[in-house]
C-alpha cells in the first residue's frame, strides 16, 4: 500500500462546506437522509466519547480502514483479529496496545468492544455480521453485504431487529461529488434520465502474492467462487447503487452473461460481465466490468435529454447549449440561497468552437480515482464513512436508510450474477424486496 | 441551438442559446410559474434569434447584409425598425463625437433619406456593422418583453460584454456582477446592478485588436478595459465601444451628454 492512499482528504467539516450546504441544505438532505447531522446533544456527547473498536479482517483493505482510523478523534482501536498471522502482525504494528485475536468469536465475548468493523472475505461477512449484531456491537461490513440474497435479507433483518447501528462499506454514499452530482440530476439539470452506463475496466490479473501454494485460496479468494462472487460483488455493487440513486428508483428486471475470457489462469469467477438493469420506466442501466484492458477506467454515465453526467471524473456535460461561465456558479448560489459575486462581466467572450465538449466540473475541488486499485484511495468518501459510523456507535443512532442502500445495491449485484448463471431474465424477487423507494 | 430548464426550489428559469449574434445569450428569470416563465422564453429566444437575422452583416440573407451589398450602388429602402436604429446610430455618432460609427468611415458618407427610408452609400468600399450596437439593442427589447411578462427579477447575460439586471437577486437588494481583468483574471470591480444595463468591452490577450478608430482607420492597441452602467442598454453598449477609442480628456465630455450611472475605464 501506497502512503500517499493512507492520508486523509477532507475534514468533515470541509466535506459538507464543499457540498455548499452552510447555506441550508434541505433538499439536499431529503435525498440523502443518511448525511443528516447530529443533534447538538449528539455532537456534545461524541466530542467526549470514543467508540472502542474491535477490528475483524486486517487485510489490505482492513489496514486502509485501521490507517483511517488513526485520525478519527472518535474511535479507539482495542481489537484486531485474523486468522492469516501476517495481517494480524501488520495491524498489531499500527495498534501495539491492541489486543489480538486468531477467532473472532472470542473478539466478540471481548466486553471491551463497543462496536467491530469487518473487513473479511465476503464469504464471511454474513455470519460474523449477524453474530456481531447478536453479540450487542455495532458493526460495520463491507460491502458487498454477502454472497447470497437470503444472507443479505437475514443480516438486514437481524439488524432491525436488533436496535444496533450497521453500516455497509458503500463509500459512494458519502462521496461529495456523488451527492453534488444527484442534487443536479434531481433538480432537472439533465432534463430526463435516458439510459445509464456503467463500467469498471482493469487490466490486472486481481491476484496478490502468495508466500506458499496452500495459501492460494486463502490469500486470492477473490478469484473463486466458494468465497467470492468475483466482479459484480467486488466492484459492481459500488456502482449499482448509482442508478437507483439517479432514477429514485429499484430495477424490476435484470439480464446478464458472464466469461473467463482472458485470465484463464484456474480461477473460476468471471473475468468479464456484462449487465442489464431495467427500471419499471423503461430506463436501463447496463454495467460492464472487464479486466484485460483498462482504458476507460471506471465510470457511471448518466444519459439525459439535456446533458450527461460523469460522477466519477466529477463532470458534466450540457447537450447542445454550453452557458457562459460563471452562468452555472450563480445558479448553483441562488439554488442555495447564496448572495455573493460572481464574475461574468468581461469584454465579449466568444464561445470555443471547437467541437471537442469540455464539461463543466461538478464542484470546484472534484477528487477523481483512477479505479486501478483494489485497497482504496483517498478523497473517496471512504474516512467519511468510517466516522459517521463511529459517530453512530456513539450515539446510538443507525443513518438513516443506508443499510436500504447497502441492501440493494448487493442483492442487485447478486441477482446480474444469477441472470449470468442461469441464461434468463430476473424478475426482482418479491422475497428479497425491503421497503424503500417503489419496493415500499 | 437552445436549452431550458426550470429550478422549481429555487423558482428559478434558466434559457440559454449559443451561437446567437456572435456568441451565447443566458437568462435567468425569478418566478413561481414555470409555464408563464416558459413562455416569455419563447419569446425572449424568438425576438433575439428575429434581431440576429435583421443585423448580423455575416449572415448573407440578413437585411444589413442586403444593404452592404446594394446601398453603394443605389439608395435602398429598408424596413422602419431598420430605418429607426439606422437614425439613432446616425444621432449617437454626433453624440460621442464619430467615435461610436457603425461605418468605420464617418457618417457622412451616408445618405439616410427620410421620404423613402432609404440608404445610399457615397462611397462603394462602405460597410455598416451594427456589431456595437446589437446587443444593447437586443437587451432594451428583452426588457420590454419582461416587463410585458410580468417578469420582475430577471439577469440577462449577452456573451459576458452585455449584461442586463431587472430588478434583484432573489435573496439581496441588488444583481451582484464581478468583473475580471482579462489578462491577470483578478477581480478588478464587484457592480451592483439594479433595473439597468452594463456593457463592457476591452482587448483581450486572445483578442489584442478589435476596435478600430473610425478616426484614424488603426485598431485600439491599448490595454484597456472599459465598463459602463446605465438605464437605457443601447447607451451603455455603444458608450463602451467610444471610451475604448476616445482619450481621456474627451471621455467626461462625452459621458456628460448621456445619462448614466457609472463609467469605468481601467488601464491594465
Amino acid at each position: 500500500m501506497r502512503n500517499d492512499e493512507n492520508s486523509v482528504g477532507l475534514s468533515r467539516r470541509d466535506f459538507f462546506k464543499e457540498l455548499g450546504m452552510m447555506g441550508g441544505g434541505g433538499a439536499l438532505l431529503s435525498a440523502f437522509p443518511w448525511l443528516q447531522s447530529c443533534s447538538a446533544d449528539d455532537k456534545a456527547q461524541i466530542a467526549k466519547e470514543k467508540v472502542r473498536i474491535g477490528f475483524i479482517g486486517t487485510g489490505s483493505r482492513g489496514q486502509y480502514h485501521l490507517n483511517n482510523l488513526k485520525s478519527i478523534p472518535y474511535a479507539d482501536v482495542v481489537a484486531l483479529c485474523d486468522n492469516y498471522p501476517p495481517h494480524l502482525k501488520a495491524a498489531s504494528a499500527l495498534y501495539p496496545k491492541a489486543k489480538t485475536y486468531d477467532d473472532y468469536r472470542k473478539l466478540l465475548e471481548d466486553k471491551d468492544v463497543q462496536a467491530v468493523m469487518i473487513a473479511t472475505p465476503l464469504y464471511e461477512h454474513a455470519h460474523i455480521t449477524i453474530d456481531a449484531l447478536h453479540a450487542g456491537k455495532h458493526t460495520f461490513c463491507e460491502k458487498s453485504m454477502a454472497m447470497t440474497c437470503p444472507d443479505c435479507l437475514d443480516m438486514y433483518n437481524v439488524f432491525k431487529e436488533s436496535g444496533k447501528v450497521m453500516f455497509i462499506g458503500q463509500q459512494r454514499l458519502y462521496d461529495p461529488k456523488y451527492i453534488k452530482a444527484m442534487e443536479m440530476i434531481h433538480a432537472g439539470l439533465l432534463g430526463e434520465i435516458g439510459s445509464i452506463r456503467a463500467y469498471w475496466f482493469r487490466n490486472n490479473d486481481w491476484r496478490r502474492p502468495v508466500p506458499s501454494p496452500d495459501l492460494e485460496r486463502k490469500i486470492n479468494w477473490r478469484l473463486y467462487k466458494e468465497y467470492s462472487c468475483g466482479l459484480v460483488t467486488e466492484l459492481a455493487t459500488h456502482q449499482l447503487q448509482v442508478g437507483n440513486w439517479a432514477l429514485r428508483m429499484l430495477p424490476d428486471k435484470i439480464a446478464g452473461m458472464g466469461d473467463i475470457v482472458y485470465w484463464k489462469d484456474g480461477r473460476d469467477v468471471y473475468d468479464s460481465i456484462n449487465l442489464i438493469y431495467h427500471y419499471p420506466n423503461g430506463v436501463k442501466m447496463t454495467y460492464e466490468s472487464m479486466i484485460a484492458n483498462k482504458f476507460y477506467g471506471l465510470e457511471e454515465e448518466i444519459l439525459g435529454s439535456k446533458g450527461t453526467m460523469e460522477p466519477e471524473k466529477g463532470r458534466y456535460y450540457f447537450e447542445e447549449v454550453e452557458p457562459a461561465p460563471g452562468i452555472m456558479q450563480l445558479i448553483n448560489q441562488i439554488e442555495h440561497k447564496i448572495f455573493d459575486n460572481v464574475s461574468f462581466a468581461g469584454p465579449s467572450w466568444v464561445p470555443e468552437t471547437a467541437s471537442v465538449n469540455k464539461g463543466h466540473l461538478i464542484m470546484d475541488k472534484v477528487t477523481t480515482i483512477s479505479g486501478q486499485s483494489s485497497v482504496g484511495a483517498v478523497g473517496d468518501g471512504s474516512v467519511e464513512l468510517v466516522t459517521a459510523f463511529c459517530e453512530a456507535a456513539i450515539t446510538g443512532k443507525p443513518a438513516l436508510n443506508l443499510v436500504e442502500e447497502a441492501y440493494y445495491s448487493s442483492v442487485l449485484g447478486l441477482l446480474g450474477l444469477q441472470a449470468i448463471e442461469e441464461e434468463r431474465v430476473i424478475t426482482f424477487p418479491d422475497e428479497y424486496k425491503i421497503p424503500y423507494l417503489n419496493f415500499a | 441551438m437552445s436549452y431550458s430548464n426550470y429550478y422549481a426550489a429555487s423558482g428559478l428559469f434558466h434559457g440559454s442559446m449559443s451561437a446567437v449574434m456572435g456568441t451565447q445569450f443566458d437568462i435567468l428569470m425569478v418566478g413561481n410559474d414555470p409555464r408563464l416563465l416558459g413562455t416569455v422564453w419563447e419569446k425572449v429566444e424568438s425576438e433575439v434569434r428575429r434581431l440576429d437575422k435583421m443585423l448580423n452583416w455575416f449572415d448573407p440573407e440578413s437585411e444589413v447584409a442586403y444593404v452592404n451589398r446594394e446601398a453603394g450602388h443605389y439608395p435602398v429602402a429598408v424596413e422602419d425598425e431598420l430605418w429607426d436604429i439606422l437614425q439613432a446610430c446616425k444621432r449617437y455618432t454626433e453624440l460621442t463625437d464619430g467615435y461610436f460609427d457603425i461605418t468605420l468611415q464617418g457618417f457622412d458618407s451616408v445618405l439616410l433619406t427620410e421620404e423613402d427610408k432609404s440608404v445610399f452609400f457615397f462611397s462603394e468600399s462602405l460597410q455598416i456593422d451594427l456589431g456595437g450596437y446589437g446587443k444593447g439593442y437586443a437587451l432594451a427589447k428583452i426588457r420590454e418583453l419582461l416587463d410585458a411578462g410580468g417578469v420582475g427579477k430577471a439577469l440577462v447575460n449577452f456573451g459576458n460584454s452585455s449584461i442586463l439586471a431587472v430588478g434583484t437577486h432573489p435573496c439581496g437588494a441588488y444583481w451582484p456582477v464581478g468583473l475580471d481583468n482579462p489578462f491577470t483574471k483578478e477581480r478588478i470591480a464587484d457592480l451592483k446592478l439594479c433595473d439597468c444595463s452594463l456593457s463592457t468591452s476591452g482587448n483581450m490577450p486572445s483578442h489584442p485588436r478589435h476596435i478600430v478608430n473610425p478616426h484614424t482607420g488603426m485598431f485600439v492597441e491599448d490595454r484597456k478595459l472599459v465598463s459602463v452602467v446605465a438605464k437605457d442598454p443601447v447607451v451603455a453598449e455603444i458608450l463602451t465601444t467610444a471610451f475604448m477609442i476616445a482619450d481621456d480628456e474627451r471621455i467626461p465630455v462625452i459621458a456628460s451628454r448621456f445619462d448614466i450611472n457609472e463609467k469605468h475605464v481601467y488601464k491594465l
